[in-house]
């Protein structure tokens, strides 16, 4: 705690519980937090990511390809709803390659210092009250998420480089270094090829591009510039990934309503990563807001804006090309700057209707 | 806008409580647009007008997906008729 404390300039209000588990538990311990940290029963859920053709995995296979990922990833975490340090006795099987560069003993202090990261942040900037109130806008939570990480990873770093006799602030200064770092950071060795590449992608996301996010706040002000982000902090994963905007308040972000209209799953706030993650980042440049709405019976409806009617445009037919590569009967219409599309996809619901139909 | 809770699910199947509020918004968006804002997609405005209505009526499942359904049908209509219209931004 003591070294957390000194390179972040902030003390713990109090102890941190710790509770170590046997590596057995922690399917069950995860599979808990996924409950409380989805605003959506797990069913849903699966129907929403499928609906929004992000995956492609069955429903009753979205859940455990989940738990295997983060199985072989987590040597620890810290639950904020708990308000407590789950370390683990087992390491994960580690692909020979990366065994071969591990040593347990400072692999252990290491996760301690970014898990403990998360333990202040809980203390000091009241994280889980605010993940919580971010639980139906998925973009804004992602981009908070982000934050988190990626302040966790640099208080990580920077414990690192101090037992080695370097210090922080001379290696974010330099580029190169810090490609170092990031290129370090991506691990992609550690994911097994056969997760779904949405959620190895929103698994890499808030510790690349939010260590990004914070280094660029970092060479600005240091931790003191850390600390004004936790007061407002970024509200879309725009802002993430255009660091120059959130300081330059250049862009503002738009309201996002998380009422479910009637007789609806959800109303999903996707925001840039993920349409970067549909139709390419050079495709999703000028994103200004969504909103997706899928239906009980199938039906998507996604509304989208843009910063100029040519970012549209080029959403617009990206997108088109996108639906329809999926095998989807979809409408992308444009108005000016808006993109809206419809289409409807199978669902259980509809799939009955239709075998009764056909029986009939 | 008034809404006559009393005779709401005949307003809707006559399309009369669309045509009112469609009426009403697009004078609300014309402001808005105006002044150089940009308007908030469809959706969400009409979930939360639905979530308003919804509070004060007692409706059904089916009609409360036929009152999203009408509420978002008058917000896209007034939104495409006013982003049709010169903005003047300050």
């Amino acid at each position: 705690m003591k070294a957390v404390e000194q390179i972040r300039g902030r003390a713990f209000l109090h102890d941190v519980k710790n509770v170590t588990i046997d590596r057995a538990d922690l399917a069950a311990r995860l599979r808990d937090q996924m409950v409380k940290g989805t605003p959506y029963s797990l069913d849903d859920w699966g129907t929403i990511l499928r609906s929004l053709q992000l995956v492609d995995v069955p429903a009753s296979e979205l859940v455990p390809k989940l738990l295997a990922l983060y199985d072989a990833q987590v040597l620890a975490f810290y639950d904020p709803q708990s308000h407590t340090y789950y370390s683990i006795r087992q390491l994960p099987k580690l692909p020979p390659e990366a065994a071969k560069l591990v040593d347990p003993e400072t692999l252990e202090q290491t996760v301690m210092v970014h898990e403990l990261t998360h333990a202040l942040q809980d203390q000091q900037f009241g994280m889980s009250t605010k993940e919580q109130a971010l639980l139906r806008d998925t973009d804004a939570n992602l981009a908070y998420h982000s934050v988190l990480e990626g302040e966790a990873v640099l208080v990580m770093v920077a414990d690192m480089l101090g037992k080695a006799g370097m210090q922080l602030d001379d290696v974010v200064k330099d580029d190169g270094m810090l490609g170092l770092i990031t290129s370090a950071a991506q691990a992609e060795t550690m994911i097994d090829p056969s997760t779904p590449k949405y959620f190895a992608e929103m698994l890499k996301f808030p510790y690349l591009d939010g260590l990004k996010f914070v280094v660029a706040a970092y060479r600005r002000g240091g931790w003191k510039e850390l600390d004004r982000i936790h007061a407002d902090p970024p509200r879309t994963t725009r802002q993430i990934l255009h660091p120059e905007e959130y300081f330059a308040r250049t862009f503002k972000p738009q309201p996002f309503d998380t009422t479910t209209p009637a007789g609806a799953i959800a109303a999903e706030h996707m925001g840039e990563f993920h349409w970067r993650f549909l139709v390419g980042a050079e495709n999703a440049l000028g994103w200004v807001n969504d909103r997706a709405v899928i239906n009980r019976d199938g039906r998507v409806r996604i509304e989208t804006q843009w910063q100029t009617p040519e970012r549209a445009a080029a959403f617009a037919s990206a997108y088109g090309v996108f639906l329809k590569k999926r095998g989807l009967d979809a409408s992308v219409t444009r108005d000016a700057s808006s993109v809206t599309a419809t289409y409807t996809v199978k669902t259980a619901v509809n799939k009955t209707a239709a075998a009764r139909a056909a029986a009939r | 806008m008034n809404i006559d809770y009393a005779n709401l699910e005949n307003d809707l199947v006559e399309g009369l409580f669309r045509q009112r509020l469609e009426e009403e918004l697009t004078a609300g968006f014309r402001q808005l647009h105006q002044m150089g804002e940009r308007l908030p997609v469809a959706s969400h405005y009409a979930s939360q007008i639905a979530e308003i209505v919804n509070r004060d009526a007692e409706l059904g499942p089916d009609m409360k997906y036929n009152l999203y359904q009408e509420i978002l049908a008058a917000v896209e209509a007034a939104r495409a008729l006013v982003l049709g219209e010169p903005s003047q931004p300050n």
